[in-house]
């Protein structure tokens, strides 16, 4: 039942408008991002035009950006009472339940191609064009970010396996607001704060000098210098540890979510 | 009637012997001349009159009052224990007044034969005489001794109120005579110890210090501050007398209410203290830290932390503002436009309420930046050492003039949006590019975003310009809004 609904779900929500918007997400940051980079900029290597493009405005939006993806539809269904007529064919949790699956899925692979298309870009496409002028790199050692430890065993390594760190984010916040929206009434709210707390976090972990464990630069470490690993997984597990326990909310004192 | 014969007595007898004659021998000894505000200041601000005569018989006045009209038939009269306080409070104000219309009628009877002009006297002009009486002291502080006069009795009577104020909140939420008389003492005991023992550091705390014009300037070193401390003192007790008649269930639903505004001034109150911590050297001034903490984008350069608590700060209050528009159109209906009669009347309604708040928002961001100076000892608020090369004014009007202009450009544009798309959320997005547009690479003083932030008035490029561009801006989004409103029938 719950794969049915998940496959139907995703399927109906596959529309041309959709999937317009869907493009845009990912093409607009990218393209107005590398406009605005191509000149001025001294870069080495094609890494770095990747890295430049990704830390302009993605992280600052990141959370509002997967707003604009599937889960306004659902808040809409919930304002037009819409999950009151779904009652008499499936029981409401289980299709509570595969909405959420499928918004965490369309998140995943926007997310996901969000960070892998403009790393195909500025690796493999933007050389051939030769749009950015590259100065030989000499002396100067090349940036290192957290995650370039994935480009020991290639660079694709690398593109795949950053863009999956970031879907997996992706994930996180998508399923957060998806869970705040089933809490909070005022759908405004709802789907504003976890928006709010990132930059809040930001904000607060900035002034407390803590800014390794900042969402913004766990997840696209760009504007700090490179951390270990684990501390990128401190605000990541946070967020889990708060989305686990809003679900045992939900479950405990809101067992029958008809309205 | 006989009591207040009995005061005016011992005033008059303190007077004539304790200060009457003391100025009289330094004069005399110094050979400089008086003139009548030496005596009256000197009566009105007497440390030891204040303290051991006046204060114990102004608590048991208040004490007095409070235990007799505290009972269930004056109380079912007034309805409310808000009101049974307000009442309280003006009957004390009489009391209050006959006394200190006493007293001075005491101060003035007691110079007679000088001269009465109103400028300080030589006395007071000399730094010799500083140790022997007040005004050398006050000479320094304030331009006119009518003004010094003036602000005494104002300083006093207020605190007095304030104190009475306190005592009956407190009153009337432990419905306990004996923690009132214990606090009572407690409160005569504070102002000996205050006076006497307490080192500067709790300064604070020390009641003489808002009793008497002369020691809370010699402490805090301006009347701006110890006035300012009064009003904070006063609004949190008018807020306390507010919610005292609400049921506990009540108060948890107001504490619901309250915190994100909580939370938010909270957060724009750690940016300050931030930068105060980061800019922690002695020549700092008040100023120097408000340029430093609402930095924002500036030509020179981009720093994350405050470009971020740019957004914080002022999108934040955005953010308030769509909360309230959210509500607003959840409530708009048929009836609710008749009632405003047209659509225009109730958008104008509600941007003149935005408006009201922005300069209210504008005025806190800067008392609480004076409370962060006044607390890491930034009293200085006549220059600038950091920033110096442009006059204050200039960062004033950026901070006021172009925020105000700039807070209510982002209100229209939420408006506009909001209104196109039938929900509030929609201009959420708007507001987030607006965000962006503030980051190097896009950022441009043409666009209306940002415009307020300090660090634009730093290298003395035209804040007008700015000013220009910000009400160009309004104007185009009035006329649009305008447009929108006639133009499209009115759907809810």
């Amino acid at each position: 039942m719950l794969r049915h609904l998940v496959i139907t779900e995703i399927k109906s929500s596959v529309t041309i408008r959709n999937v317009l918007v869907w493009s845009l997400l990912i093409l607009i940051p990218f393209i107005i991002r590398f406009l605005t980079i191509k000149q001025g900029y001294v870069f080495y290597e094609s890494s770095e035009v990747f890295e430049e493009i990704i830390s302009g405005f993605i992280p600052m939006l990141f959370p509002i950006l997967l707003l604009a993806i599937y889960i306004t539809s659902f808040v809409n269904e919930q304002k037009n009472n819409y999950l009151i007529y779904t009652k008499t064919r499936v029981w409401t949790p289980t299709y509570i339940v595969s909405k959420g699956i499928v918004n965490g899925i369309l998140c995943f692979i926007i997310a996901f191609l969000m960070i892998f298309v403009p790393f195909i870009f500025a690796i493999y496409i933007e050389p051939l064009l030769g749009i950015v002028q590259f100065y030989p790199s000499g002396q100067n050692s090349l940036s290192s970010s957290t995650f370039n430890f994935l480009s020991n065993s290639g660079l694709l390594s690398y593109g795949i396996g950053y863009s999956l760190w970031v879907a997996i984010n992706g994930v996180t916040y998508a399923t957060l607001t998806f869970i705040l929206t089933l809490i909070i009434n005022n759908s405004f709210v709802a789907l504003s704060l976890p928006f709010i707390s990132y930059q809040i976090m930001n904000f607060i972990t900035g002034i407390l000098g803590y800014s390794k464990f900042s969402p913004i630069s766990t997840i696209f470490p760009f504007n700090i210098m490179s951390q270990e690993v684990w501390t990128t997984l401190i605000p990541f597990s946070i967020i889990w540890i708060i989305i686990l326990s809003l679900i045992m909310y939900i479950w405990v004192t809101k067992r029958e979510l008809t309205n | 009637m006989y009591y207040w014969l009995f005061i005016f007595l011992i005033l008059y007898f303190y007077g004539l012997f304790f200060v009457r004659e003391v100025i009289f021998t330094v004069s005399i000894e110094l050979q400089l001349k008086i003139n009548a505000f030496d005596i009256v200041l000197s009566v009105l601000s007497d440390i030891y009159l204040i303290i051991y005569f006046l204060l114990p018989i102004i608590l048991f006045i208040m004490n007095y009052l409070m235990f007799k009209e505290f009972n269930s038939i004056s109380l079912i009269r007034y309805g409310s224990y808000k009101k049974w306080i307000y009442s309280l409070q003006k009957t004390f104000f009489l009391h209050l007044f006959t006394l200190i219309i006493i007293w001075i009628g005491v101060a003035l009877s007691l110079t007679i034969g000088l001269t009465y002009e109103n400028r300080w006297s030589d006395l007071a002009s000399n730094h010799m005489a500083s140790n022997y009486t007040i005004t050398p002291n006050l000479e320094s502080f304030i331009q006119f001794p009518l003004l010094a006069t003036i602000l005494q009795i104002v300083l006093f009577g207020i605190s007095i109120l304030l104190i009475q104020f306190f005592l009956l909140i407190v009153f009337v939420y432990f419905k306990n005579k004996n923690l009132i008389i214990i606090i009572s003492t407690l409160v005569f005991l504070g102002a000996i110890v205050g006076f006497k023992l307490l080192p500067s550091s709790f300064m604070f705390f020390s009641l003489p210090n808002y009793l008497v014009l002369y020691h809370g300037l010699s402490n805090f070193n301006s009347t701006f501050t110890l006035f300012i401390l009064i009003g904070i003192c006063g609004s949190l007790l008018i807020l306390f007398a507010e919610i005292i008649d609400l049921k506990l269930i009540n108060l948890k639903t107001y504490i619901y209410m309250f915190s994100p505004y909580l939370i938010f001034i909270l957060l724009c109150l750690s940016g300050i203290i931030y930068s105060a911590n980061l800019l922690n050297t002695e020549l700092i001034t008040f100023w120097d830290l408000l340029i430093y903490s609402f930095n924002g984008i500036s030509q020179e350069g981009f720093n994350y932390i405050s470009y971020i608590y740019y957004i914080i700060v002022f999108f934040g209050f955005i953010y308030l503002v769509e909360i309230h528009l959210q509500k607003e159109f959840m409530s708009i209906s048929y009836y609710k436009i008749i009632r405003y009669r047209s659509l225009f009347r109730w958008f104008f309604e509600w941007i003149s309420k935005v408006i009201v708040f922005s300069f209210l928002f504008l005025f806190i961001l800067l008392l609480l930046t004076y409370i962060v100076a006044l607390i890491y000892g930034y009293t200085n608020i006549k220059e600038i050492n950091y920033f110096e090369n442009i006059p204050i004014k200039n960062y004033f009007y950026q901070f006021f003039i172009n925020g105000f202009l700039q807070l209510t450009s982002y209100s229209l544009i939420v408006f506009i949006t909001s209104w196109l798309s039938r929900e509030v959320f929609r201009s959420f997005f708007v507001v987030s590019i607006m965000m962006v547009l503030m980051l190097p690479g896009l950022y441009s003083v043409y666009i209306p975003v940002g415009l307020n932030s300090l660090g634009l008035a730093i290298n003395g490029s035209d804040i007008f310009h700015y000013s220009i561009l910000l009400l160009i801006s309004i104007l185009l989004e009035l006329l649009i809004i305008l447009w929108l409103l006639t133009k499209r029938d009115f759907i809810i």
